[in-house]
């Protein structure tokens, strides 16, 4: 699965230590979903694209072989 | 039933203080047995087992401690690290189980009561040793 995070992230100017105090999770959690090593649950994808005010699908894109 | 992400991801684990409290109930525990090899010249063969036995069970304890505390921050990747630690764990202690018969009975031998020590310390230093390794790789 891949993810505009980092994207997301550079458009509203907050660091990974600032968007996981918002959802409330460790940062490592933040760097680990951006570098893709980790795909969050449907809770966490949710308050993610509620922080940055937009879809889950538009955040996070399911590939092929998903 | 309504579910919520917190009770989801509750495994009744130790709080994080519980970390430091475990990791110096096994220090100790190797600074007595190291000890034992100075202070305890006149104690008979038999004492000096006793304690070394006595002293391994408070080590593997203070590692059991250490293993099912709470990180400072316990959120769901921890526990998904925790899950996958705890199904590798599982998976040496089967290979474990269906080897080490065998080889008891190729070299003839039976377990002693250290040797099931052992296993158990071995057992909970592996799930350490994959859970940090894991976290490590992770993030």
């Amino acid at each position: 699965m891949k993810n505009s995070l980092k994207v997301e992230r550079a458009k509203l100017n907050i660091t990974q230590q600032e968007l996981a105090e918002k959802i409330n999770v460790s940062r490592q959690t933040i760097n680990s979903i951006e570098a893709e090593r980790y795909v969050p649950s449907t809770i966490l994808a949710i308050k993610i694209s509620n922080v940055f005010n937009t879809t889950v699908n538009s955040i996070f894109i399911i590939e092929e072989d998903d | 039933m309504k579910q919520n992400l917190k009770n989801q991801f509750r495994m009744g684990l130790l709080s994080n203080n519980f970390k430091k409290i475990g990791l110096a109930i096994s220090i100790l525990a190797i600074a007595a047995q190291i000890s034992l090899i100075f202070i305890s010249q006149n104690e008979s063969k038999t004492q000096k087992e006793i304690i070394k036995t006595i002293c391994s069970s408070i080590f593997t304890l203070g590692l059991f401690i250490f293993a099912f505390s709470k990180e400072k921050f316990e959120d769901e990747m921890i526990y998904f690290i925790r899950m996958r630690s705890m199904a590798l764990t599982l998976l040496f202690v089967i290979i474990t189980g269906i080897l080490s018969p065998i080889l008891y009975i190729v070299f003839n031998e039976t377990p002693t009561i250290r040797e099931t020590q052992g296993f158990a310390t071995t057992v909970i230093l592996q799930y350490i040793a994959t859970f940090y390794l894991q976290k490590m790789i992770k993030s």
